[in-house]
C-alpha cells in the first residue's frame, strides 16, 4: 500500500481520481524534531533487543530473559575493570568511527576500515618485533606510531586516488583492500614465526606506557583524537571544504574547490586515524597480531555506529558506547549461559536485529506516512501523537518541569566547556601561526622568475579594508535601495 | 495543406488547470487537436507548453479539467495509460538506456509477448522505417548513436507501440539543418498516414514550415489557435509575447562607462560534441546592465558559467580590464611573500608613478614602504580569465560575482547555515588552518538585516528558507564583495513581486556603484525595463545586441527565435 | 599432475563461489548492490541443514540409501535429499533477500548499510542455529548430511546408524577411479546443477524479456519506469531470487566441507570473495563459471602444490589483487558495456506526481 502503484486502470474519471488517493501514501518529511527522531529510534532499538532476547528464550527454554536483560548491564558496568574495558572498547570503536566520518561526509563509502586498522597494526607489530631490544622502548613507540599512521593512510589513499581520478567504485575497492591487508598479516606471521604454531608471541618491547591502568591511556588518546577531529571538521578550512564537497560537487566547482584533492586528502586522514587505532590495539592491548585483530570487523561495526549517528561526531560517542554496551552485555549473557551458547552468535543476532530495526526506523524519520480518511490526510504520527498526548499529557508536563532545568544546567556546563576548548584551540592556532611566520623568513629573496598566481585574494581584500567607509556606505546604500 | 478536411477531433482539452505550489502552470486551457494534422504548440519559456503535454502523456495529472481522446473522456494517470490511448511523447531529454541496443530499447516494457519478440519487432520496425523513411541500425548500442539517431529511435519507440498521437518536445533543438529536414519529411509522411502530431516549439520559421495550425500559450494561458496559412511570423510573435506591459522598475542612466569585460570568440562544446556556445562576442561595461535574452537552453547558463570559471574547457578569451584605482598595498590580508610575488609581476609603483623595483631591497625596507602606504597598485591591469577556475580568478584579485540559476544546488549549500554559506567565497581568507566565522557572521547579520531575510536565526540551514529568502541570501553574499562584474542568471525566478523588485533594485544599485552587471532573464518586459542593452542569444550564438531603451518586445522576440541568417541559407543549400 | 589431481577439489570450492556469484549478479543487474551476501550464505547453511534434518527424520528412515543397490527407491530418496536441501536453503536465502529488499526498495534505506547489517545478522543466525541444530540430539547431523551429499568424494564408510556404502558413484553415471580426469566428473550433483544454472541465468538475463526489463531497472530505473516496468517488483524479485541462489551456495559449503562446521568465519570470507568475483566476471554468469574456477584454483592451489607457506599465502591473496586490478581497469578503460549497472547501489525514488 505504501508503494506507488503504477499499474493503470482506465476507469471513469471521477471514480479513478478518487481511487488514486490511496489509504496511505508517503511524503518526504522535512521537519522532524530531534526528540521525536530519537524517540522513534530508541523505540525500535527496544523492540529489537526484545526480539533478540525472545529468540534466545525460545531457543533455550532454560534462559531467563529477565536475568539476561540484567546481564546486559553487568557486562558493561559489572566492575571497574569491566567498565574501563567497556570505555576502552567504546573508545576504539569511536576512533574508527571518527576515521570514517570525514570520508562518509564526502559520500566516499570507506568499507576498508578493517584493512586500514590491520595495516597500522601490522606495521606496528613488525617494528615491535624487529626493533625490540635494539633501542629504548619509547623510541619504538614513537616510530611505530608514526609508521602505523602512515601505513593506514597509504591503505586508504590507494582507493581514494583511483576514485578521484577514474571514479573507481570505492566500496568494492576498499573491501578488497581489507582482504589484502588480512592476507599480508597472515603472510608476515608465517614468514616471521613459522615454528611457533603461527602466532606472534606477545611482544614485551615497544608497549604503550601504562597510565594507572592499561586502558586509561588508550581512552585518553582517543579522546584527544576526537577533540582534534571534531575541531578539524568544524573549524578548519579543510573541514569546511570537505563539507562543501560532500554536500554538492557543483557548489565546490562554483567556488573553485578542487574536489579530487579534497577526496584524497580526506581519505589520507581517514586512513591515518584507522592506522592510529591499529597502533593502539597492537601496542596497547594485544602486543601481537592476528587476522582478527579488528575485533570481529570493527571497520564494519563502526560504519553502523556513525551511520546511526548521522555522521555527527558527538552523537557517535553515544552510538559507539551503545554498540559496545550491547556487545559486552551479550558476551556476559553468553558467558552466564556458556552451557548453551558457545560462540558470539547471540551478540551478532541481537546486533543485527538492532541494525535492521534502526535502518527501518529511518524511514519513519525521513518520510511521513499520510493516512487518508474521507479525503482528509493526516500524518499517522500525529494520530498516534494525539492519542499519547491525551494519555500521557500530565506526565509529560511533569517531566518537562523536572527536565528543563536539568537541560539548562547541562547546556551551561557544555557551553562553558566548549568555550574553554575554543580558547585552547585558538591559542594553539596562534602558536602555530607564529611558528609558521618565523619559517616564512628564509624564503624572502625577491626573485625574478615570475609565479603566475598569487596566494589568497590579496588585492581584493586590501581594498575594502582600506576604505573603512565601505561597510557603512553599503549599509546605507541598501537602505536607500529599499527606500525605492 | 488547407485541402485536408479537418473535422475529426482527436484530442480535446477542456479547462485544464495545473498548479505547482503557488505557481499556476496551466490555467483553464481549452482547445482541440484534429486527427491527421501537425499542430504547433507555441509559447515562450514557462508558458506551460511542456506541462500541458506532460499531462497528455501521463507524467502529470491535471488538478482540474478533462481530456477527451476521440470524443471519449479519459483518465491518463501514468505513461502506461498514455500508451493505452495510443499517445506517445518524445521528451526533450531522451528516455533511453545507453547500454542497450536500439531494438532492445524499442521492445522494453511491452507487455504483449508477440510484440515484444525481437524477431517480430525487427520485421515490424523495418516496415515502419520503409513506410515513413527512417534510417536506423537496430543492433547499434544507444551510446554509439548521434543525437538525431536517438530521436529517431524515440519516435520509432512510440510508433511501435502503435501511437496515433505523437508529441514532440522541442524536436529540432538538437538537430542540424539537414537532420531537421529529414525529420520534417518523416513527420509529413506520418501526417499522410493519419497520425496526429503535436510539436512543442518556439521557432517561428519551423512553425511556418511544417505545421497546419498553431496553438499559442502565454504565461499558462491559452491565447488562440490559428491556421498557419492565415498567419504571419509577426502575428505569432505578438500572440506569444503579448502587448508591452509597463513595469515600474527605476532604471537609472548609465554613467562612468568603461569597458570592463571582453568576451571574444567564446566557443564551448559539451560532452556530446554539440556546440552549446558558438563564437560569442560582446563587451560588458561598468555602470550598465547588460541583459541576456533567449529561449531557455540557448546557452545563457553556459555562457555565465564559462565566464565565472565554473565550466572551463572553452575556446576563446574572457578578458577582464581592472578598473583604475590607486590603492595602497597593505599587509592586512596578505603576507610579505605574496606582496613580493605580486611585485615580480610588476604590479606596484610608487605614488609618483615609478615602478617599484624590489630587487635587492631588504625585507625591512619593503615592510616599511608597505606600512607607510607608499606602494600602490599598477593601473589598468588586464587579465585573461580563459579557463581559470573560480578560485584562481579570485586570487588574481578579479572581483567577479556570479548568482547562478541553481541556487541551492550551486550557489549555496542547502544543508549549511547562513553563516557557513557566507564563507563559501571567502573561507580561505586569513592565515592559519582555522576558518574565521566572525566576519561571515557579521556579514550574514548585515544581509539578514538589510535585505529583510526572514529566518529564525543565523544558524538555520538555508534549505529551510523560502525561495525568496534563499535568493536574498545568495545575492547579498555576491554583492557584498562589491564586485566589478556581477552576473545573475534568472535571479527572480520563482520569487514574489516584492522580492523581485528588491533584486532589481539591488542590481541597479550595483550598476550605479560601477560594476558591470550581466542579467539573464526570461521575462522580456523586465529585460526591457531594467537593462541598458540586451544581448539576444539563439542556439548558443549571439543573434543581436539591442538598446533596451529603444527596442521593442517584438524585435527581441524575433531575434530570440531567429537563427543566424547565413547558417540558415547554407543549411538550405546543402540540403538541396 | 598436481594441478590435475587438485581439480575435483577446486571445482567443489568453485561451486560455492559460483552460486554466490550468480545470485549477486542477478541482484546487481537489477541495481541492488547487496553487501549482505556473506550473511545470506549463512542463512542458506541454516536452511540447508534444516532441509537435511527433515530428510533424515522423515524420508531416510522410509527410503534409506544403501550401498551397492541402486534402484528407484534410492534414486527418489537421493533426489528428495537434494530437493529438500535446495528448497530450504533457497527459502532461507530468499528470506534474507526479502529483508534486504524491503529495507532498500520499500523503505529506501541505504544499500551499503543494509547489506552490512544483513551480514552481521546472518552471521549470528548462522552460528546460533548451526550450533543449535548440531547439538540437538546424539549425533552430528551436519557431518552426516555432508557425507551423504558428498559421499562419492570421500568414499568413506559411514557405519553408524546403518548408512553404509563403498563405491557409490552410481548416481551420475561416472565411475570413480584413480584416473584424475575421470574424478573431475565425479562431483556431487549440485555441481552440475550449478553450472547449468549459470547458463540458464545468462540466457534469462540476456535473451529474454524478463532479463531485458531487469537490466533496464538496474541501468536506468527512471526510463524503465516510464516504459511501464514496475521497478519495485523487479528489484524485489531479482534480489529475492538472487539471495535464494546464494543461499544454495551456503548449503554447498556444507557439502564441500563434508559436514564439518567451525563457525561462519570461513563462509563469510567466501561471501566477500563472491562480491569480488562478480566484479571480476563483469556481471556475466558465463564468465563466472571460468572465474569461479580460477578463484577457487588460486585459493586452494597452495595445498596441492609443493610450495612453502609464504608463497602459498601470496597465491591465496591473488584473487583479491586481481579483482582490484579488474576494478581499476574497467573504470579507466571500460567500455560502457563492461561497466557496472548504471544505478548500482542507488535506490529509485519516483518523483511525486
Amino acid at each position: 500500500m505504501i508503494k506507488n502503484n503504477n499499474a493503470a486502470k482506465p476507469l471513469p474519471t471521477e471514480k479513478a481520481k478518487k481511487e488514486k488517493k490511496k489509504l496511505f501514501h508517503v511524503e518526504k518529511r522535512f521537519n522532524m524534531a530531534l526528540w521525536q527522531s530519537v524517540l522513534v529510534r530508541f523505540g525500535f532499538i527496544l523492540v529489537a533487543v526484545f526480539f533478540g532476547l525472545l529468540v534466545l528464550t525460545m531457543a533455550y527454554s532454560k534462559i531467563n530473559p529477565f536475568v539476561s536483560f540484567g546481564n546486559l548491564f553487568i557486562g558493561a558496568f559489572g566492575s571497574l575493570d569491566k567498565f574501563l574495558e567497556f570505555l576502552r572498547d567504546s573508545a576504539l570503536l569511536l576512533g574508527v568511527g571518527l576515521a570514517l566520518i570525514p570520508a562518509f561526509k564526502m559520500k566516499f563509502w570507506n568499507l576498508g576500515g578493517n584493512g586500514q586498522i590491520l595495516a597500522g597494526a601490522l606495521v606496528c607489530v613488525m617494528l615491535m618485533v624487529e626493533l625490540g631490544g635494539t633501542m629504548p622502548d619509547f623510541v619504538i613507540v614513537i616510530i611505530s606510531l608514526v609508521a602505523a599512521i602512515i601505513a593506514g593512510a597509504i591503505w586508504a589513499a590507494i582507493p581514494a586516488i583511483f576514485k578521484a581520478f577514474f571514479n573507481t567504485n570505492e566500496s568494492l575497492f576498499t573491501l578488497m583492500m581489507n582482504y589484502i591487508a588480512a592476507g599480508l598479516v597472515g603472510i608476515y606471521i608465517y614468514w616471521r614465526f613459522p615454528d611457533e604454531s603461527s602466532i606472534v608471541p606477545a611482544q614485551t618491547h615497544g608497549r604503550l606506557p601504562i597510565l594507572f591502568n592499561s586502558n586509561v591511556l588508550i581512552i585518553l588518546l582517543v579522546a584527544t583524537t576526537f577533540v582534534g577531529l571534531f575541531l578539524y571538521l568544524k573549524y578548519s578550512k579543510h573541514g569546511y571544504e570537505l563539507s562543501v564537497v560532500g554536500e554538492s560537487i557543483n557548489t565546490a566547482r562554483y567556488v573553485g574547490i578542487n574536489s579530487k584533492k579534497v577526496i584524497i586528502r580526506t581519505l589520507i586522514l581517514s586512513g591515518a586515524i584507522c592506522g592510529f587505532v591499529g597502533f593502539l590495539i597492537a601496542s596497547g592491548i594485544d602486543f601481537s597480531i592476528t587476522k582478527e585483530t579488528t575485533h570481529r570487523g570493527m571497520g564494519f561495526t563502526a560504519i553502523m555506529a556513525v551511520w546511526l549517528a548521522k555522521f555527527n561526531p558527538i552523537i557517535s560517542i553515544g552510538t559507539a558506547m551503545f554498540i559496545t554496551f550491547i556487545t559486552k552485555g551479550m558476551s556476559q549473557v553468553q558467558m552466564s549461559n556458556s552451557r548453551y551458547i558457545t560462540d558470539d552468535s547471540a551478540t551478532n543476532i541481537v546486533m543485527g536485529l538492532i541494525f535492521l530495526f534502526v535502518i527501518a526506523s529511518e524511514f519513519l524519520v525521513e518520510y511521513k506516512i499520510m493516512y487518508n480518511k474521507n479525503g482528509k490526510e493526516t500524518d499517522i504520527f500525529e494520530i498516534i501523537g494525539n492519542f499519547f498526548k491525551k494519555v500521557f499529557g500530565p506526565v509529560g508536563r511533569f517531566l518537562k518541569k523536572v527536565f528543563v532545568p536539568v537541560g539548562r544546567f547541562f547546556k551551561k556546563v557544555f557551553t562553558a566547556v566548549g568555550r574553554f576548548f575554543k580558547k585552547v584551540f585558538v591559542a594553539v592556532v596562534r602558536f602555530f601561526k607564529k611558528l609558521f611566520r618565523i619559517k616564512d623568513k628564509p624564503e624572502k629573496k625577491p626573485v625574478k622568475d615570475a609565479i603566475d598566481s598569487f596566494d589568497e585574494d590579496s588585492i581584493e581584500d586590501s581594498e575594502p579594508e582600506k576604505s573603512p567607509s565601505k561597510k557603512a556606505t553599503s549599509g546605507k546604500k541598501k537602505s536607500q535601495k529599499e527606500g525605492k | 495543406m488547407e485541402n485536408i478536411v479537418q473535422q475529426d477531433i482527436s484530442i480535446r482539452f477542456e479547462n485544464i488547470t495545473k498548479t505547482f505550489g503557488s505557481v499556476i502552470a496551466n490555467e483553464k486551457i481549452t482547445f482541440d487537436v484534429y486527427r491527421g494534422e501537425i499542430l504547433s504548440l507555441l509559447g515562450e519559456n514557462g508558458s506551460g507548453k511542456t506541462t500541458l503535454m506532460n499531462m497528455l502523456s501521463g507524467i502529470y495529472f491535471p488538478d482540474e479539467g478533462q481530456i477527451y481522446i476521440n470524443g471519449k473522456k479519459v483518465t491518463i494517470a501514468s505513461p502506461m495509460d498514455a500508451f493505452k490511448h495510443k499517445i506517445g511523447m518524445v521528451h526533450q531529454h531522451f528516455k533511453l538506456i545507453d547500454v542497450f541496443t536500439c531494438l532492445e530499447n524499442i521492445v522494453l516494457g511491452i507487455a504483449d509477448k508477440e510484440k515484444a519478440n525481437k524477431n517480430n519487432a525487427r520485421k515490424a520496425i523495418k516496415e515502419l522505417c520503409d513506410r515513413y523513411g527512417f534510417e536506423i541500425n537496430l543492433d547499434k548500442k544507444v551510446y554509439d548513436l548521434s543525437v538525431s539517431e536517438k530521436q529517431t529511435l524515440e519516435i520509432l519507440k512510440t510508433l511501435y507501440r502503435e501511437a496515433e498521437i505523437l508529441i514532440l518536445d522541442e524536436p529540432t533543438a538538437v538537430l542540424t539543418p539537414i537532420e531537421i529536414r529529414k525529420l520534417f519529411s518523416v513527420l509529413s509522411n506520418m501526417r499522410k498516414d493519419g497520425k496526429t502530431i503535436i510539436i512543442i516549439t518556439h521557432k517561428l520559421n519551423e512553425v511556418m514550415e511544417i505545421s497546419d495550425r498553431v496553438a499559442v500559450l502565454r504565461k499558462g494561458q491559452y491565447i488562440d489557435t490559428v491556421k498557419t496559412s492565415q498567419t504571419s511570423e509577426a502575428q505569432l510573435t505578438e500572440m506569444m509575447v503579448g502587448k508591452k506591459i509597463v513595469l515600474d522598475i527605476g532604471r537609472t542612466e548609465p554613467k562612468n562607462m568603461e569597458d570592463r569585460l571582453f568576451v571574444e570568440h567564446l566557443t564551448l562544446t559539451d560532452k556530446d560534441g554539440t556546440k552549446v556556445l558558438d563564437d560569442v562576442n560582446f563587451i560588458a561595461r561598468s555602470g550598465e546592465i547588460l541583459g541576456i535574452a533567449g529561449i531557455a537552453g540557448s546557452g545563457q547558463r553556459e555562457l555565465l558559467e564559462a565566464i565565472a570559471g565554473v565550466k572551463p574547457g572553452y575556446k576563446g578569451d574572457v578578458i577582464f580590464n581592472r578598473p583604475k584605482k590607486n590603492l595602497p598595498v597593505s599587509f592586512f590580508h596578505k603576507t610579505y611573500r605574496e606582496v613580493v610575488n605580486m611585485a615580480k609581476k610588476g604590479a606596484f609603483h610608487y605614488e609618483n608613478g615609478t615602478p617599484v623595483d624590489f630587487t635587492g631591497m631588504s625585507s625591512k625596507k619593503i615592510k616599511e614602504l608597505v606600512n607607510a602606504e607608499k606602494i600602490i597598485f599598477n593601473e589598468n591591469e588586464i587579465y585573461n580569465l580563459r579557463n581559470l577556475n573560480p578560485r584562481t580568478i579570485r586570487e588574481l584579485g578579479v572581483r567577479l560575482s556570479f548568482v547562478p540559476e541553481d541556487r541551492l544546488g550551486m550557489g549555496l549549500v542547502g544543508n549549511m547555515d547562513l553563516v557557513d554559506n557566507m564563507m563559501l567565497r571567502s573561507y580561505r581568507k586569513g592565515k592559519g588552518i582555522a576558518v574565521n566565522r566572525k566576519k561571515p557572521e557579521a556579514l550574514a547579520e548585515e544581509i539578514v538585516h538589510e535585505l529583510d531575510v526572514v529566518t529564525p536565526n543565523l544558524h538555520t540551514p538555508v534549505r529551510k528558507l523560502s525561495g525568496g529568502n534563499v535568493q536574498k541570501v545568495l545575492v547579498g553574499r555576491e554583492i557584498s564583495s562589491s564586485p566589478k562584474v556581477l552576473m545573475a542568471a534568472y535571479p527572480v525566478r520563482g520569487l514574489d513581486i516584492n522580492s523581485s523588485y528588491l533584486i532589481y533594485n539591488l542590481l541597479d544599485k550595483e550598476k550605479q556603484d560601477g560594476s558591470a552587471v550581466i542579467f539573464v532573464g526570461e521575462d522580456l518586459d523586465v529585460l526591457l525595463a531594467l537593462c541598458d542593452r540586451i544581448l539576444v542569444m539563439c542556439e548558443g550564438k549571439v543573434s543581436g545586441i539591442v538598446d533596451a531603451r529603444t527596442t521593442t518586445k517584438e524585435e527581441v522576440g524575433l531575434l530570440m527565435t531567429k537563427k543566424n541568417e547565413d547558417e540558415e541559407e547554407t543549411g538550405g543549400e546543402s540540403n538541396d | 599432475m598436481a594441478v590435475l589431481s587438485s581439480l575435483p577439489g577446486v571445482i567443489t570450492l568453485s561451486v560455492v563461489f559460483l552460486f554466490g556469484c550468480i545470485g549477486e549478479t542477478i541482484s546487481e543487474k537489477a541495481g541492488n548492490l547487496n553487501l549482505g551476501i556473506p550473511g545470506i550464505m549463512c542463512f542458506g547453511v541454516v536452511g540447508g541443514t534444516l532441509g537435511s534434518l527433515i530428510y533424515m527424520r522423515l524420508i531416510y528412515p522410509v527410503m534409506p540409501v544403501t550401498a551397492n543397490a541402486f534402484g528407484l527407491v534410492e534414486f527418489i530418496s537421493y533426489a528428495l535429499l537434494i530437493l529438500l536441501g535446495i528448497v530450504f536453503s533457497f527459502a532461507f536465502g530468499a528470506i534474507g533477500g526479502l529483508i534486504y529488499s524491503f529495507l532498500t526498495t520499500t523503505l529506501k534505506a541505504n544499500q551499503n548499510v543494509t547489506g552490512l547489517a544483513i551480514t552481521t545478522f546472518g552471521a549470528g543466525i548462522g552460528d546460533f542455529f548451526m550450533s543449535l541444530l548440531r547439538s540437538g540430539d546424539g549425533f552430528d547431523l551436519c557431518e552426516r548430511v555432508g557425507k551423504i551429499y558428498g559421499f562419492h568424494l570421500t568414499n568413506a564408510t559411514l557405519s553408524d546408524k546403518g548408512l553404509i556404502y563403498d563405491d557409490a558413484n552410481w548416481h551420475m553415471g561416472f565411475i570413480s577411479s584413480n584416473n584424475p580426469v575421470a574424478n573431475i566428473f565425479s562431483q556431487p550433483s549440485l555441481v552440475y546443477i550449478c553450472f547449468i544454472l549459470a547458463i540458464v541465468v545468462f540466457i534469462v538475463l540476456n535473451k529474454t524479456r524478463i532479463g531485458l526489463s531487469l537490466r533496464a531497472v538496474g541501468e536506468n530505473p527512471a526510463t524503465a519506469d516510464a516504459a511501464g516496468i514496475n521497478t519495485d517488483k523487479y528489484r524485489y524479485l531479482a534480489t529475492i531470487v538472487g539471495c535464494g541462489i546464494a543461499g544454495i551456495g551456503g548449503l554447498f559449503y556444507l557439502i564441500k566441507s563434508q559436514g564439518s562446521w567451525d563457525g561462519t568465519y570461513e563462509l563469510q570470507s567466501y561471501g566477500w570473495m563472491t562480491l569480488a568475483l562478480v566484479i571480476f566476471t563483469i556481471w556475466n554468469p558465463l564468465i563466472a563459471i571460468a572465474g569461479s574456477i580460477l578463484f577457487a584454483f588460486l585459493y586452494s592451489i597452495p595445498s596441492y602444490l609443493n610450495v612453502d607457506m609464504v608463497t602459498g599465502m601470496f597465491l591465496t591473496l591473488t584473487p583479491y589483487i586481481v579483482t582490484v586490478v579488474v576494478l581499476i581497469f574497467t573504470s579507466i578503460f571500460g567500455k560502457k558495456n563492461v561497466l557496472p549497472p548504471g544505478s548500482l547501489g542507488v535506490n529509485y525514488f519516483r518523483e511525486e506526481r
